[in-house]
């Protein structure tokens, strides 16, 4: 469902008859659905009642939302509360909301952002942007059928600089998709997402072989607070020699070691302990899978081989940050809520839930694990 | 994460049935469905009413069923103790002598050359010292082994040490022991060891045989720890020449290093058997030698210094030299070596050979060239991306890569067509045509193994980002190859 929440009249007119024209090319989701013009003196409410029926519905899949109440009048970089409202809502929901606004630039929870001039290839482009990653978040219709032997999940080969390519430009795309990227990177010239966590992180790839080809579709990674690697380091330094942006994000460190430490406010107490106790802390991320082959089972078996990997490497607490939509998927894993720590993380211009993985959890997988090496973690 | 664990067990009804009698319930369930089969047997032998045993095999299989279920609600261990009882039962006591021959002779006929008489005392002579300088390349494979001179310098090592310290080759390569120790993870014992061992050869005692324990810790295949095994190689007049160290394997992260290993020694023998073939076949072949002409013209007017990436039989190395230029040539696999110092090349005085993989030199170390060239390289690389970065960190500013390779769209028909039909124009076909099957047969294999794996489009990206503009990009060699002469930036 496409939803329009437009206080002037005159642009709401534009945009109701520059849909009209790119209908038959938008997402059918969206082409031809009911599109609720909504007069917004009072009536938030009332759209939030009206978006929440569409979601109880069995047909509810996706929706988004246009309108030029999302940010707060007189362009200030906050989504104000109707945006706030609508994440809080539909946090676990495939919604989308692009916000129009006089000088459109990255805003923290919406998608996209959009001029109230804009060309009909301007909205159809930004729709489409939007849809392509509710697509990613929802569940695939049809999930590609999978020889189950067809899937490898190993370590990142981190001295080979064509895998290298291949990974990070994976999680470039998908974080492109998702809206993740700041618009430098997006651009940038690698069109490698990589920054200085990677140089302290445990990596897995995911291979799928057809044939003879074997071709990298999935990642992740824990990031920990330990050494940083100085061969992989060089190495990636030399691939972002030529592209100053992913050379600065490679080069600016994260102060407390994981990104989600700084972060989040609320992961003070935390911060604490393990700083105070000297723990081996990890961080799960990037757990990203290729548009094609998500709904085959995947990024479980990513995050299963990176908590035993990590656990086998020392690591004592384990955290993570991820969208409320994917809360569930990490619940399965042993990973409970932190309670009271949401909020946008910086890296990503998202509201995100932390999660802390649950001790029995951990323990469960160090017991299960080969005898360690006598003597060595 | 392999799939390989998944097929290595397989079970037969013998093992199944063998296990099942260890444990009593297996072995109640044996006894019940044995009877059963009895039962079955009589009641189809018998004419008119069956009722009575078709229920006392209804009531016999009900009781197996419930029983097995009290068992696994009251004592689940007894059903968990079959499974570990199969696991232990895979270790089976050694066979008695009757029951090997009986194997043996079971599988004479299914086995190749098992039917063979045993070997006399004077073949087995015969055999070895045929085959001496062939079992000598025994060491060049599975076990990681390095070789140090006399005076301790690593010298040479072995495929599958290469491939496990591959990312510190390049650090110890020509230097003494002590720089390989560095890298280790236990370098503190290693070096008290070495230090022992010093104050041994002081005091006239040079150990024939020295064992340790070494622990890497590898980027690939996480912590590798080994026991080191170095015994003295002597000359025939018994002195000290040099040290071969072979490293046992105790510790690796096995399914990334076992398929690794696997393909590596595959390459190796590959690549090494190609060599012989493809001189005979296609050295002299007409469109080769355009092909390597067609590389050649990328390089600069005015060049001087000219790297070879991949040298094979040292074709082009011939072409380059003969242009006058001052060569170096990069060639690991030691068979193509040998094909090549056959050729003599090295009477120019301009010709310089390092044995090593393209993948673990720093090319920036050898100088800086007026241009790099590889015919029929890139494509087997395992890490392209990496080696156009090399490449280019090892030209001089407007300086060219010059090659050729398989892509994609690649189809090698035509070209092997062409080859034969020249080898047949000028009468060489019945003479070649062993080495031409077997030419014909590896480049199949390569092309659809290795030879389509990227796109001309994925090596113009790789290009651009290792910092070279492309000057040149054609298809050409029956549209087996494309040609690009980069520059760089």
């Amino acid at each position: 469902m496409l939803v329009l929440a437009i206080s002037c009249p005159e642009t709401r007119k534009r945009f109701q008859d520059a849909l009209a024209r790119i209908d038959s090319r938008m997402h059918p989701q969206m082409s031809a659905r009911v599109r609720e013009v909504v007069e917004l003196d009072n009536e938030q409410r009332g759209l939030i009642e009206s978006l929440k029926t569409y979601f109880g519905r069995d047909n509810g899949k996706m929706a988004v939302l246009i309108s030029d109440w999302l940010v707060r009048p007189g362009g200030d970089r906050e989504a104000n509360t109707l945006a706030r409202e609508c994440q809080a809502e539909f946090g676990q929901n495939a919604f989308g909301t692009i916000a129009i606004m006089p000088r459109p630039r990255r805003v923290e929870d919406i998608d996209r952002t959009i001029n109230s001039n804009c060309t009909d290839c301007d909205l159809e482009n930004t729709l489409r942007l939007v849809t392509d990653r509710l697509d990613y978040i929802s569940p695939p219709a049809c999930p590609r059928a999978l020889n189950a032997h067809s899937i490898t999940v190993r370590s990142l080969r981190t001295n080979n600089e064509t895998e290298l390519r291949e990974y990070f430009s994976l999680r470039h795309s998908v974080y492109s998709i998702m809206g993740y990227l700041e618009e430098e990177v997006e651009d940038s010239r690698s069109k490698l997402e990589v920054n200085e966590a990677d140089v302290h992180a445990i990596h897995l790839v995911a291979l799928h072989r057809d044939g003879k080809q074997e071709r990298l579709v999935g990642t992740a990674r824990v990031v920990t607070n330990t050494e940083p690697d100085g061969s992989f380091q060089r190495t990636l330094e030399a691939i972002v020699r030529n592209d100053p942006v992913a050379r600065q994000h490679l080069d600016t460190p994260y102060s407390l070691g994981l990104p989600i430490f700084q972060s989040h406010k609320g992961m003070n107490r935390i911060i604490q302990e393990v700083f105070a106790r000297d723990k081996t802390c990890g961080e799960l991320s990037r757990v990203i899978v290729a548009p094609e082959f998500r709904g085959c089972g995947i990024s479980r078996m990513l995050i299963g081989e990176a908590l035993r990997k990590s656990i086998g490497k020392g690591v004592d607490r384990l955290f993570l940050e991820c969208l409320q939509v994917h809360e569930a998927l990490y619940q399965e894993h042993g990973f409970k809520r932190i309670s009271g720590v949401v909020g946008p993380v910086v890296d990503v211009g998202r509201t995100m839930i932390a999660m802390e993985m649950r001790a029995e959890s951990i323990e469960r997988i160090r017991t299960e694990l080969p005898m360690p090496l006598p003597g060595r973690m | 994460m392999t799939t390989s664990k998944a097929t290595s067990k397989k079970t037969s009804w013998a093992s199944i049935i063998a296990a099942a009698s260890t444990n009593p319930l297996g072995l109640f369930a044996l006894i019940v469905l044995t009877v059963e089969a009895i039962l079955g047997v009589v009641a189809a032998s018998m004419g008119g009413d069956k009722s009575g045993i078709v229920i006392a095999m209804v009531v016999l299989f009900g009781i197996v069923i419930l029983s097995v279920t009290i068992i696994a609600v009251v004592n689940p261990d007894a059903l968990r103790g079959t499974a570990s009882n199969t696991k232990s039962s895979s270790k089976t006591p050694a066979l008695p002598e009757a029951e090997k021959t009986r194997l043996i002779q079971a599988n004479e006929e299914l086995v190749i050359d098992a039917e063979k008489p045993p070997l006399s005392s004077d073949d087995l002579t015969r055999q070895l010292q045929q085959l001496r300088l062939v079992l000598h390349q025994a060491p060049r494979y599975s076990t990681p082994t390095y070789y140090l001179d006399r005076h301790l310098s690593l010298i040479h090592w072995n495929v599958a040490f290469e491939l496990i310290f591959k990312p510190v080759l390049a650090r110890i390569r020509g230097r003494h022991v002590n720089y390989l120790i560095a890298e280790l993870a236990n370098h503190d014992a290693v070096f008290d060891h070495a230090r022992d061992f010093t104050e041994k050869v002081k005091q006239g005692q040079l150990p024939l045989v020295d064992v340790e324990p070494l622990v890497f810790d590898s980027a690939a295949y996480g912590t590798v720890e080994f026991e080191k095994v170095a015994t003295q190689l002597t000359d025939p007049d018994a002195n000290l020449r040099a040290w071969a160290v072979a490293l046992f394997l105790k510790n690796i992260d096995w399914d990334m290093y076992g398929p690794d290993l696997l393909q590596r020694l595959r390459d190796d023998k590959l690549w090494g058997i190609y060599a012989v073939s493809y001189d005979l076949v296609l050295s002299e072949f007409t469109l080769y030698k355009k092909l390597i002409e067609e590389v050649i013209q990328g390089i600069p007017a005015g060049a001087r210094r000219v790297l070879e990436i991949g040298a094979g039989t040292g074709n082009v190395t011939r072409a380059l030299l003969q242009r006058g230029y001052n060569v170096t040539s990069v060639e690991n696999n030691p068979l193509m070596l040998e094909k090549m110092s056959s050729k003599r090349l090295d009477q120019t005085g301009r010709l310089r050979i390092i044995m090593n993989s393209v993948e673990n030199i720093d090319l920036a170390e050898e100088g800086h060239f007026d241009a790099v060239v590889g015919v029929n390289v890139v494509y087997a690389l395992e890490d392209p991306s990496g080696c156009f970065r090399k490449v280019a960190e090892a030209l001089k500013p407007r300086g060219v890569f010059a090659f050729s390779t398989t892509h994609s769209e690649t189809n090698l028909e035509p070209l092997l067509a062409a080859v034969e039909s020249e080898l047949k124009a000028n009468g060489t076909f019945r003479a070649r045509e062993e080495h031409y099957r077997r030419v014909v047969a590896i480049n199949k294999d390569i092309e659809y193994t290795i030879a389509r794996r990227y796109s001309r489009e994925q090596y113009a990206t790789w290009l651009e980002q290792a910092g070279f503009e492309i000057a040149y990009n054609k298809s050409s060699y029956k549209d087996a190859v494309i040609v690009i002469h980069a520059r760089r930036v």
